[in-house]
């Protein structure tokens, strides 16, 4: 069964993505960009799949939806790690 | 255990972690508001993977109520996250450009300002500051405060500029000086303009400051250095010029104006410089092409003057080649080269004359003592008599010519005294009448009886060998008379020419021919050196100039009357000296004097010793001879008290006349000693007495005055 907050998550999601898209010369000069916007994509395809789950395969796409959150989480302690380990401190 | 649980404390795990590297680099990176943006998402993500685990663990569902807020604030988080870093990517743009921007006005010295016209009120931006070195905390930023910190001197143009740029509407670019606090003076562009509203009120100025003082330095130095070498080719007397390859003058000094008339800037060099109509032959553009320094000796056709002139390349910053020519005339130089060329023949000349002088009276010398005695012991009715005197006049007259050929080639010392100049001008004009054709009559009327002139002997030689050489010269072709007058005559006032010269007597010589005559333009340049209208040859154009050197120098003056086909004559003007120095040169004729005093004669030429032994003898002394110095001077060693006199040659081998006086007076100071010579350049009258011999005598001699002089030495000496 599909869920409506669900479905406005995804649409706010998906308008995150498009904004990327259009800003995606300035996006790609970000530190560590690649990681984080990968982060951000693994997210969305979890959002995509807890859609989905209401759908079909409920057991099998919850599954890889809470592995794509964990691969989201665990890009964004990479960027983190990389922003605020591999930067000097400030003067 | 399932996989979602496992998955799921995975992911907590992951923003634990997340969440403690953000927390312990929390100042290293990222501004506040991104850093707290990405602590809420990775709170959010705590909460939302939390809530899973709970969920599954069936330990609670007391966050499930806000699991809907989570999903949705998620993607806006991410928005918000995204959107700060770009703006902060914006922002650090910015400030780099901003940075980029104050080094690039730091690097061109440039300063910026805004004067807003309503609110009065000036913006400088950090540059303008450090230009004017002012601390923006002591700045008053008005324009009044800028105006203050202009130089005083220019303050009025700078305000008047600023105000007129205003009213005219007109953006203005001025340069001025800033008068530093500690003094220093600096040099600025400034370039303004003003905005103005709808109704054409100004509202604000803008406007940049760049500090040129280097630049502005560098332009005076290089005005300095322009100005001292535009100078050196002002004040040089050589004409210079610079052509460029196309042969066309680019640039002429004073000198070079001068002396073609008129400044020739952009004509072909050719042309305005050589009077020429095509390229000069003599020009070596290619070597300068080259860059090859070169130099050249030529005559210009233009005004037929020597030039000695050096090529220089001059290599301009597009690669053209121009040429500088510095002429320095040489003609003077090559005149006086050839003048002193026709000094050192004439010195080779007389060289070889005092030479022939030398030997030529040796011979005389026994041909005139032997003539003499014979004509003694011939009798008076004796036919033979007629025939020596005959041959002791021509005698006479090879000596006299020998004195003339000596004076002519100024082997003479040059000396002033009372002279009689008619003695002078007899003996010129014996050596002049040998040489002129019998085309020219000769005509003289010398008055012997003129005043005493304090002059130079070979001086006044010369003016009558120079003005006869001319007369004939004007005759040669044609013929004519020469005719020659000395008088004295008394000259008034009205008479003397120079303003220096006394009314008085004066010797007047005139010498006049019927030759060509001369034309007026001619008679006007006759005294300036070099100047002649002889074949080349002929005459040095020195001759006229010369004699009237000499007639000034004489304290006389000269004249000229020509007339073309008619003649010419000039007079000569020399002042007669006084009364009381004539008195003191007046000569008495003495006899031939006798004595019995024992003499030592030393001559290298036999024949001469026998002849003047003879001679001697004759006169009643008793003669010692000696051919050889050395031998003489053996002689005087072992007696020297046995002679009165010493007689000796000058030119001897082993020992000159003049070491032997030397040895004689070193053995007996007192021993009189006369000197006798044929020629030479070595002594003289005044050497010989200051070397402490008594007598000198130039060869040939004649026996009344070796009598004279001996008698007058031994008479002293006695006395």
């Amino acid at each position: 069964m599909i869920q409506e907050n669900e479905i406005i998550m995804l649409l706010l999601g998906i308008g995150v993505m498009i904004f990327i898209l259009a800003n995606k010369k300035k996006v790609k000069r970000i530190q560590a960009a690649k990681i984080l916007i990968a982060g951000f994509y693994v997210l969305l395809t979890g959002w995509v799949l807890t859609v989905l789950e209401g759908l079909f395969w409920k057991e099998l796409l919850n599954v890889l939806e809470h592995i794509c959150y964990a691969a989201g989480s665990i890009l964004m302690a990479v960027w983190c790690w990389k922003i605020f380990k591999n930067t000097k401190e400030p003067e | 255990m399932s996989l979602v649980a496992i998955v799921d404390l995975v992911s907590f795990l992951a923003v634990i972690v997340a969440i403690i590297v953000l927390g312990r680099g929390w100042n290293r990176a990222l501004t506040n508001e991104i850093r707290l943006l990405l602590l809420g998402l990775l709170s959010l993500a705590i909460f939302h993977h939390s809530s899973n685990i709970l969920e599954w663990g069936e330990i609670s569902k007391a966050l499930d109520p806000f699991e809907d807020f989570i999903e949705l604030m998620e993607p806006l988080l991410w928005f918000m996250l995204i959107y700060s870093l770009l703006k902060e990517l914006t922002t650090h743009d910015l400030r780099k450009s901003e940075k980029r921007l104050i080094e690039s006005q730091e690097v061109a010295r440039l300063g910026q300002w805004e004067l807003d016209l309503t609110t009065k009120k000036l913006y400088w931006s950090d540059g303008l500051y450090r230009i004017f070195d002012i601390n923006p905390d002591e700045f008053g930023a008005s324009y009044e405060a800028f105006l203050d910190t202009v130089h005083p001197d220019d303050r009025e143009f700078v305000d008047k500029s600023y105000n007129d740029s205003v009213k005219n509407m007109t953006p203005y670019n001025i340069v001025h000086r800033l008068l530093l606090k500690d003094g220093t003076v600096k040099y600025v562009n400034e370039i303004y303009h003003t905005e103005y509203d709808k109704g054409g009120h100004p509202l604000r100025s803008i406007g940049i400051v760049q500090d040129i003082t280097d630049i502005k330095r560098t332009e005076m130095e290089l005005a300095d250095s322009e100005a001292k070498y535009r100078s050196m080719m002002e004040s040089m007397n050589d004409p210079v010029s610079i052509c460029s390859q196309d042969y066309q003058i680019e640039y002429m000094n004073p000198a070079m104006i001068k002396r073609i008339g008129c400044d020739a800037t952009g004509e072909n060099c050719f042309k305005a410089i050589h009077d020429l109509e095509e390229k000069c032959l003599w020009c070596m553009y290619h070597k300068t092409k080259e860059g090859v320094y070169f130099d050249s000796d030529i005559v210009s056709p233009m005004d037929k003057r020597s030039y000695h002139v050096t090529h220089s390349p001059i290599i301009r910053e597009d690669g053209a080649i121009s040429r500088i020519n510095i002429f320095r005339d040489t003609t003077e130089f090559k005149k006086m080269e050839t003048q002193l060329q026709q000094a050192q023949k004439m010195e080779a000349i007389g060289t070889l004359a005092g030479g022939i002088a030398h030997d030529f009276n040796n011979i005389l010398f026994p041909m005139f003592g032997h003539l003499e005695m014979m004509l003694e012991d011939v009798p008076e009715d004796d036919p033979l008599r007629g025939n020596l005197v005959e041959v002791f006049n021509g005698s006479k007259r090879a000596r006299d010519l020998v004195k003339q050929i000596l004076m002519f080639s100024r082997q003479r010392d040059h000396e002033m005294k009372p002279l009689k100049v008619h003695l002078i001008i007899e003996e010129a004009l014996k050596l002049i009448k040998s040489s002129l054709p019998s085309t020219i009559e000769i005509s003289q009327n010398i008055k012997t009886d003129c005043g005493l002139v304090m002059a130079d002997s070979t001086r006044i030689h010369q003016i009558v060998m120079n003005l006869c050489t001319n007369a004939y010269h004007a005759m040669e072709e044609t013929g004519g008379k020469l005719i020659i007058n000395l008088k004295e005559v008394v000259l008034t006032v009205e008479d003397l020419k120079d303003p220096v010269m006394i009314p008085g007597e004066y010797v007047c010589l005139s010498v006049a021919d019927t030759g060509s005559g001369m034309e007026q333009s001619i008679i006007d340049r006759m005294f300036d050196p070099y100047f002649t209208t002889k074949a080349e040859g002929k005459g040095t154009g020195l001759g006229l100039a010369v004699v009237h050197g000499i007639v000034k120098n004489h304290g006389g003056q000269i004249s000229v009357y020509s007339e073309p086909g008619k003649g010419t004559e000039f007079k000569l003007h020399l002042p007669v000296m006084e009364k009381q120095k004539e008195t003191a040169k007046v000569e008495t004729d003495t006899p031939i004097q006798k004595g019995d005093e024992r003499i030592l004669l030393v001559d290298d030429q036999d024949i001469i010793v026998q002849m003047e032994k003879q001679m001697l003898e004759r006169l009643g002394y008793h003669v010692t001879a000696q051919t050889s110095s050395t031998d003489a001077l053996e002689e005087f060693k072992a007696n020297s008290d046995k002679f009165d006199l010493v007689i000796t040659d000058m030119t001897m081998p082993n020992m000159t006349g003049k070491q032997l006086a030397g040895e004689i007076m070193k053995i007996r100071s007192d021993t009189p000693i006369i000197l006798c010579t044929g020629f030479s350049e070595m002594m003289t009258k005044e050497k010989a007495k200051a070397l402490g011999i008594k007598g000198f005598l130039l060869k040939p001699v004649v026996m009344k005055d070796l009598s004279s002089i001996i008698r007058e030495i031994l008479n002293n000496k006695d006395a």
